[in-house]
């Protein structure tokens, strides 16, 4: 007998499978079947004796001859489907491993997959917590960080299924921990990942295409924005609206409704509108009632910005504010109905050029009543 | 004839024989056996039946720690294998000698048959 034993891998990983396959049995009772075994076996293949066959058989043997299986009356029964399954996996693995190292450039190519493994780990996570944002929230697209009801909560969300899935990953946590011993853990852990892959075109289907994703990016649970909403003049989108009162002078906080009382508000899809068509750096912000955004409250403040396609979410806090934009007419000409006496109008000099629309005679002012709001009957 | 029936009633006997002359480890034992002209024993059945065994407290066991590769784990016998061991010892040439009795007046009644069938004498 030798008695420097050296242990190869081969025998190594044919003990580990052993084992596997005794994972129903308690601590105590594997060891006192696997202990030694290794020693053993890597003297009967110094002592020439072909290859040690397969784990499967080899460990119902040493639970037969143990007595283990008669002990044990209902588990038996369900050692097939469980050791086909083992042996379904171990012999998957060792295909693949057979495949691998068939030729250098993929042995290569998979030693660099196994190095990948923690990317693989944080991919899953941020899949994982893609398929809960795609359950939990309003139906909208996903964001490459997932906005469960904020920001916030959608980074540390994240940041906590990334923890977990690197513990699992190096078998800190079950199912890693277990999945080398123990057939449950290894098959929990094998579905995941196999779901994790099958998640991959399921979120990707759910993402903003190149077209959106830009405004999705920036604005987390923002809706995906309906083109057909808000105000138009001769096709195109009316962003924001100034008014003025009958004097000509601007006004500031107008809401505007409808003939049935809905409001007027302008689109808030930050993409429609001037930004496209003149590449204004502006972004409109809508006024408030509470929580309530209204964007039929005019003129909207506006704010200057670097990329107008996204509105930050407490602009007043901010470094550049909103501001009431300066109005493109500074006056217009003041308007009275024909039946109505008009108001006395403003200086002349700020009299805008004859642009008149409505108003029938701007140039003839008249003494009168001021009383506008009292008496404006409607037409 | 497939032996490995019958070798599964005698494995308990054929190891603690094996290893009440000497103490050893899993594959010494195997060894052993094969070499006493077991040939088809298979290991891991003789690394269960040590096992078993040592948990029914007929054997008991030793590590012996390598420097350089697996530790061995050697078995002993005990008071109580060695009781086990004569016990099945005297059981086995009881049954060996029932056997082999029935096995020789089985061949003179096959004889005998036979004789009937051709219609001899007795």
């Amino acid at each position: 007998m030798n008695d420097t034993l050296h242990s190869t891998p081969e025998v190594t990983a044919f003990v580990t499978q052993v084992r596997a396959r005794l994972s129903d049995l308690s601590e105590d009772e594997r060891e006192e079947l696997v202990g030694g075994l290794e020693a053993d076996l890597a003297e009967r293949l110094a002592d020439g004796e072909g290859d040690l066959g397969d784990p499967a058989d080899y460990a119902a043997e040493l639970r037969a001859a143990a007595g283990l299986t008669a002990r044990r009356g209902p588990r038996a029964r369900t050692l097939g489907p469980r050791e086909s399954l083992v042996g379904l996996l171990d012999g998957s693995r060792r295909r693949w491993d057979a495949l691998v190292t068939k030729n250098a450039a993929a042995t290569q190519a998979w030693d660099f997959a196994v190095v990948l493994r923690p990317a693989w780990w944080v991919l899953r996570a941020w899949l994982a917590v893609e398929l809960l944002d795609l359950m939990a929230g309003p139906r909208e697209y996903l964001t490459a960080l997932p906005s469960l009801g904020n920001q916030v909560m959608g980074a540390l969300v994240l940041l906590a299924a990334v923890v977990v899935s690197v513990l699992v990953g190096t078998g800190r946590l079950w199912p890693g921990s277990e999945a080398r011993t123990y057939l449950p853990a290894r098959v929990v852990l094998c579905a995941l990942n196999l779901f994790a892959l099958f998640l991959f075109p399921v979120v990707f289907s759910h993402m903003p295409s190149a077209w959106t994703s830009h405004e999705i990016y920036y604005s987390p649970s923002y809706p995906v924005p309906d083109r057909t909403e808000g105000l138009e003049l001769d096709g195109r989108t009316v962003r924001n609206v100034f008014t003025y009162d009958a004097q000509g002078n601007p006004l500031t906080g107008v809401q505007l409704f409808d003939q049935k009382g809905r409001p007027l508000s302008v689109s808030r899809d930050p993409y429609l509108g001037s930004y496209r068509q003149t590449g204004t750096q502006q972004m409109t912000y809508p006024w408030r009632n509470g929580d309530q955004r209204l964007y039929n409250v005019f003129p909207l403040p506006v704010r200057q910005q670097g990329d107008p396609s996204f509105r930050v979410r407490d602009p007043y806090t901010t470094g550049r504010p909103p501001v009431l934009p300066t109005p493109p007419l500074v006056v217009v000409p003041p308007v009275s109905l024909p039946s109505d006496a008009p108001q006395p109008t403003a200086e002349p000099s700020s009299k805008p050029s004859a642009q008149s629309s409505a108003a029938p005679s701007p140039a003839t002012p008249q003494p009168s009543a001021s009383a506008d709001s009292g008496k404006s009957p409607g037409r | 004839m497939d032996t490995t029936q019958l070798l599964k009633g005698v494995l308990d006997l054929a190891v603690l024989a094996v290893v009440d002359d000497e103490d050893g480890y899993g594959y010494d034992v195997v060894r052993r056996l094969r070499a006493g002209g077991l040939d088809d024993v298979g290991d891991a059945s003789v690394y269960g039946t040590l096992r078993r065994l040592y948990a029914s407290g007929a054997l008991t066991s030793y590590v012996v720690p390598s420097d350089e590769g697996p530790h061995r784990k050697y078995y002993g016998i005990t008071p109580v294998g060695r009781a086990q061991l004569k016990q099945q010892r005297d059981d086995w040439d009881h049954f060996a000698r029932t056997v082999s009795n029935l096995l020789a007046t089985s061949s003179v009644t096959s004889t005998a048959t036979q004789a009937i069938k051709t219609g001899g004498p007795r």
